[in-house]
């Protein structure tokens, strides 16, 4: 009778080597390759309408490639709005906010996972219900707190209310929950304070996670509308979100070339950033599957 | 001269524990503080609204549970609530088995830049902001010069299908644009969730002759139950509170039929100017997602295996 | 004999410093804050030309431009508002029928009559050259609140190409809603022959209340009683202008369904929709794409050929800290030169037509043709868009069963009983 290992070894090998038509791959691929086609082909529809002109676009059957490319939209975009400054204006924020969260939401996710102090579970239930509540609810009164503040008007305003993130803080502390406390035990007997075992231990260790949580931040941000929506109305500080939608113009009558335009350029600069990153972009997202 | 040893070390153990709540304090202190700032005062600052008459412009007015009453003998936060339930359905029940059964698709043998290739154009969508998807959509779902109808009716299929006016396919207009954007997130957590399980539970399922549909139910599935929840918890919270799909796409029409809970609290605030009302509705909903939550975290302990 | 000449001395300083702060009153000065509603991505740049302007005359003035977003005027009004109870304090808004009485109604805006009539005859020329009714829809109980500064009513634009291929004569001045239909239905064509039009006589698409208006005013009523004081959706003349819409598309299928982000203009250009009603801001994008070939002509009558019209202007609010300054600003904008240029460079016309008639008369040296009805239309038959102080919901709540009717998923009848019920609370004056 043959040991299990041994027998592991014959399957391999047969399917290794006894390979019958990939049916069920090339089948797999087929499938996957028309799923991916209806995932491109509006960026490609958006694109076309970007740069066609007008007789191109809107017509049927649909033209997937411009024949007679033209930049007039983006002409067209860029003598409406300040559309680089909105650009801009959204990256900044995003990077601002991303940096700050790693910063809040790994220490506190540090104190709810490592730490013992009273008060701990409720206080990270209480901040976990944060989840729960519709954005809506808390506008108006940030709103007005924002005005009294003096931070109406200014990225401030963005950025504050975005630094904590409860979703950041459950996400991280389930993975330092994962770190084994040898490291750090041993790190204590050599007379390690709380915060060397934080900046030099546990942070070094969050490789991953720590990249999901900025790239889904960095996300985040960049995409957010209602409150800039609310916050800010100086152009030079409006993000690009917002900007989309003064294109649309009135009673929703907007160009369609302009507009295409625009959505074509809010799309490129995080197509490229995806393309360049999407190696440790996917590997963490997917990373974050792994630890449940 | 050993009991001057003790007390020593009691105290400093003593110590050491103040101290480190101390520092567990530093730690938590700026989330804390913002979190107090901005949400839970202006969740409580909602709670006081929600007990007021506002309209913005002249000072509120006491009402108490005025609000309240008129929720509940409000004609429309039925279907209102009814559509809401109806568009999470679908959009958690399309999002988690597409997600799934694309990763399973995406985890067999395949040239890795085939792989790659998969891989970001399914999640691509994802980082795109939902605005752009709304637009972009919009003009896809065009009744008479859209390429989706355009393409729908070369398939023989019936044409001039109105997507976003119509109580029968703006919910599906909707779903489709939900799923194209988010189901990338969905297949790469999952994907994480199906590696992280040892190929040997699959080599002795091989050997022992199981085929692959049964090893998907018996081994997959049971491991991949936390990811499942996971994804479940988050869609569910998500799904009730889609917001700029609806708004873009249909604006909540015709009538009500895709008036999602979070548009109506914008419509009744910012469109009517009826602030405590929109407070009061958010409320309910905030309820009922944690009832919700709640529940999926019980049931959970049933269907959901640790290693 | 000192403390004399010093009491006249302090006499004299006394004096002459009274004297000197008032002529320094005489030129007012600070900052005030204006309001505006940045609804085309060109607006905030043409406002803030009209205070480089106004700033050549008075350089003391600092005007703070606020642009509040949005795509329809509900969504002004809530941007507006939301700003005020932020606790800003603007000084002036720019403002259009629709927000006119919710503004005045919450007490927010000063009567400008005083400030008119201090001025004495130096703006004469103004009221002289306006017409009577764009000042009277800025009246609230008798007083002016906000001066006009420019306006748009709705006329159809007709393809003269797609007339020309069709042998269709164009509409004449007095064309009827029969005339109408008869030239939409020539104008519909299924060009691909699958069973469905792709060419289509008449657009209704893109729209609020006020491009939708104009069918019901033509049958000679309105959505609301005049007094503002009721909803007058049972009405039947009002079921059956809906009820007509509904068949355009449904039964003549002379019209696509509606929808959003359909760029009509593009439509129009494109040979696709023969006729689509507008004010003059489709000009603007007609202009950019080099077509001329169009026409307008005014609504088709039924019996009346009553159109809708709205107008935009300028109003100070009580709570303002320098209403001179503001008021400064409001007369500056309805001077003869400044009104000029919403006539529009030669290169890019504007799209609104200028509330003083002699200025108007400079919109025709753009097309269309027949620019006549547009400054015309007031010396006859326009209505007010419907404007009472909840005009938000109003717009809301029945454009929300407009649109079900245009879905073909309810009737005309039920749709205008229940809106008319909703409404009750709504529009109300008790």
């Amino acid at each position: 009778m043959a040991t299990l290992a041994e027998r592991r070894q014959e399957t391999q090998t047969y399917t290794r080597s006894r390979r019958a038509f990939p049916w069920k791959t090339i089948f797999t691929i087929v499938i996957l390759g028309f799923g991916a086609v209806l995932m491109i082909a509006p960026f490609m529809w958006i694109i076309n309408a970007a740069f066609g002109d007008t007789s191109e676009v809107y017509v049927l059957p649909p033209k997937w490639i411009p024949l007679n490319p033209t930049l007039d939209n983006f002409d067209s975009v860029f003598e409406q709005v300040p559309y680089a400054g909105f650009m801009l204006n959204s990256f900044k924020l995003a990077v601002i906010v991303t940096v700050g969260q790693l910063i809040t939401c790994s220490m506190a996710a540090f104190a709810f996972a490592r730490l013992n102090f009273p008060g701990k579970n409720i206080l990270f239930l209480v901040l976990i219900s944060a989840l729960m509540i519709p954005g809506q609810v808390t506008l108006v009164p940030l709103f007005i707190l924002m005005r009294q503040l003096g931070f109406y008007n200014t990225h401030t305003a963005l950025i504050l209310p975005a630094l904590i993130n409860p979703f950041g803080v459950f996400l991280l502390r389930q993975y330092f929950l994962t770190i084994p406390s040898e490291l750090e035990d041993a790190a204590r007997v050599d007379g390690a304070n709380v915060f060397t075992i934080y900046w030099r231990i546990i942070l070094p260790l969050a490789g991953p996670v720590l990249t999901t949580l900025a790239i889904l931040t960095f996300v985040s941000m960049w995409n957010s509308y209602f409150l800039p929506l609310i916050m800010i109305n100086k152009p030079e500080l409006q993000v690009l979100t917002v900007g989309l939608t003064l294109l649309q113009g009135q009673y929703g009558a907007g160009a369609l070339g302009p507009v295409a335009a625009a959505l074509a350029m809010a799309i490129v600069p995080v197509l490229i950033i995806f393309l360049l990153l999407q190696k440790y972009i996917i590997q963490s997202i997917v990373s974050t599957g792994i630890k449940g | 001269m050993a009991q001057n040893v003790l007390n020593r070390n009691v105290l400093s153990y003593r110590v050491m524990k103040r101290r480190e709540t101390f520092a567990a304090y530093g730690f938590i202190l700026p989330t804390l503080v913002g979190f107090l700032l901005f949400v839970l005062g202006p969740m409580l600052a909602s709670f006081v609204l929600s007990m007021y008459d506002w309209n913005l412009l002249t000072p509120p007015v006491f009402v108490g549970l005025g609000n309240w009453q008129q929720l509940f003998a409000d004609a429309r936060i039925g279907g209102v609530y009814l559509t809401t339930a109806k568009l999470s359905l679908m959009v958690v029940t399309c999002n988690m088995t597409l997600g799934l059964g694309l990763a399973v698709l995406l985890d067999r043998k395949m040239p890795y830049l085939l792989r790659n290739f998969f891989r970001i154009s399914y999640f691509f969508p994802y980082v795109v902001s939902g605005v752009a998807v709304s637009l972009i959509w919009t003009f896809l779902f065009n009744r008479d010069l859209g390429p989706l109808n355009y393409y729908l009716s070369q398939l023989g299929l019936s044409a001039r299908t109105n997507w976003l006016n119509s109580s029968q396919f703006s919910p599906l207009a909707i779903v489709i644009a939900d799923v194209w954007k988010n189901v990338g997130f969905y297949v790469l957590v999952f994907l994480g969730g199906m590696q992280a399980i040892s190929r040997d539970y699959y080599e002795a399922a091989e050997v022992d002759g199981a085929s692959g549909w049964q090893q998907f139910r018996k081994i997959t599935l049971p491991l991949l139950s936390p990811t499942i929840l996971f994804l479940l918890v988050i869609s569910v919270i998500g799904a009730l509170q889609i917001f700029e799909q609806p708004q873009i796409l249909t604006n909540g029409g015709p009538g009500d039929a895709t008036r999602t809970v979070v548009l109506y609290i914008y419509e009744q605030g910012f469109r009517f100017f009826d602030m405590g009302y929109a407070a009061t509705i958010a409320l309910s909903l905030f309820v009922i997602i944690l009832i919700l939550t709640i529940i999926q975290f019980r049931l959970s302990r049933r269907w959901v295996f640790y290693q | 004999m000192f403390r004399k000449a010093s009491l006249v001395l302090l006499l004299v300083v006394m004096v002459f410093g009274f004297v000197a702060s008032t002529s320094a009153q005489d030129t007012p000065s600070g900052e005030v804050t204006f309001v505006f509603w940045e609804n085309t991505t060109t607006a905030r740049a043409g406002w803030e030309a009209h205070v480089a302007r106004f700033n050549e005359i008075y350089p003391d003035i600092t005007v703070n431009l606020i642009g509040v977003p949005g795509e329809i005027w509900s969504d002004y009004l809530q941007g507006t508002a939301t700003l005020i109870a932020g606790g800003e304090t603007p000084d002036i808004i720019w403002v259009a029928t629709e927000g006119v009485r919710f503004l005045v109604d919450l007490g927010l805006m000063t009567p400008l009559d005083d400030l008119i009539a201090a001025e004495g005859d130096a703006l004469q020329p103004y009221f002289d050259d306006i017409a009577p009714a764009l000042l009277d829809s800025f009246r609230v109980d008798g007083s002016l609140y906000f001066l006009p500064f420019s306006w748009n009513n709705m006329v159809m634009f007709y393809n003269k190409a797609m007339f020309d291929a069709a042998g269709v004569e164009y509409p004449s001045d007095d064309w009827t809603r029969d005339d109408f239909v008869a030239a939409a239905t020539a104008l519909t064509a299924d060009r691909d022959g699958d069973g469905n039009n792709d060419q289509f006589g008449f657009s209704g698409s893109g729209g609020g209340l006020f491009t939708t208006i104009p069918w019901v005013l033509a049958n000679g009523t309105n959505i609301v009683t005049d007094d503002l004081c009721a909803p007058n959706l049972t009405d039947p003349a009002v079921i059956e202008a809906i009820q007509f819409l509904h068949d355009l598309t449904y039964v003549q299928k002379i019209a696509p369904a509606p929808g959003t982000l359909t760029d009509v203009g593009l439509q129009f250009i494109n040979g696709d929709v023969a006729m689509f009603g507008g004010g003059r801001w489709p000009i603007i994008q007609l202009f950019a794409e080099g077509f001329e070939d169009f026409d307008i002509a005014p609504w088709p009558g039924n019996p009346e050929q009553t159109t809708i019209y709205g107008v935009d202007g300028f109003g100070i609010f009580q709570s303002s800290q320098n209403p001179e300054a503001a008021w400064e600003f409001l007369k500056f904008m309805s001077s003869a030169d400044v009104q000029q240029l919403l006539v529009g460079t030669e290169d890019s016309p504007l799209g609104n037509i200028p509330a003083l008639r002699s200025v108007a008369e400079g919109i025709s040296q753009f097309p269309p043709e027949n620019y006549e009805i547009y400054y015309g239309s007031l010396d006859g038959n326009v209505r007010l868009v419907p404007s009472p102080p909840r005009f938000n919901e109003l717009e809301s709540i029945f454009m929300r069963y407009y649109n079900q009717v245009m879905a073909d998923e309810i009737s005309v009848e039920d749709a205008m009983n229940a809106a008319q019920t909703e409404l009750s609370s709504v529009v109300t004056c008790g």
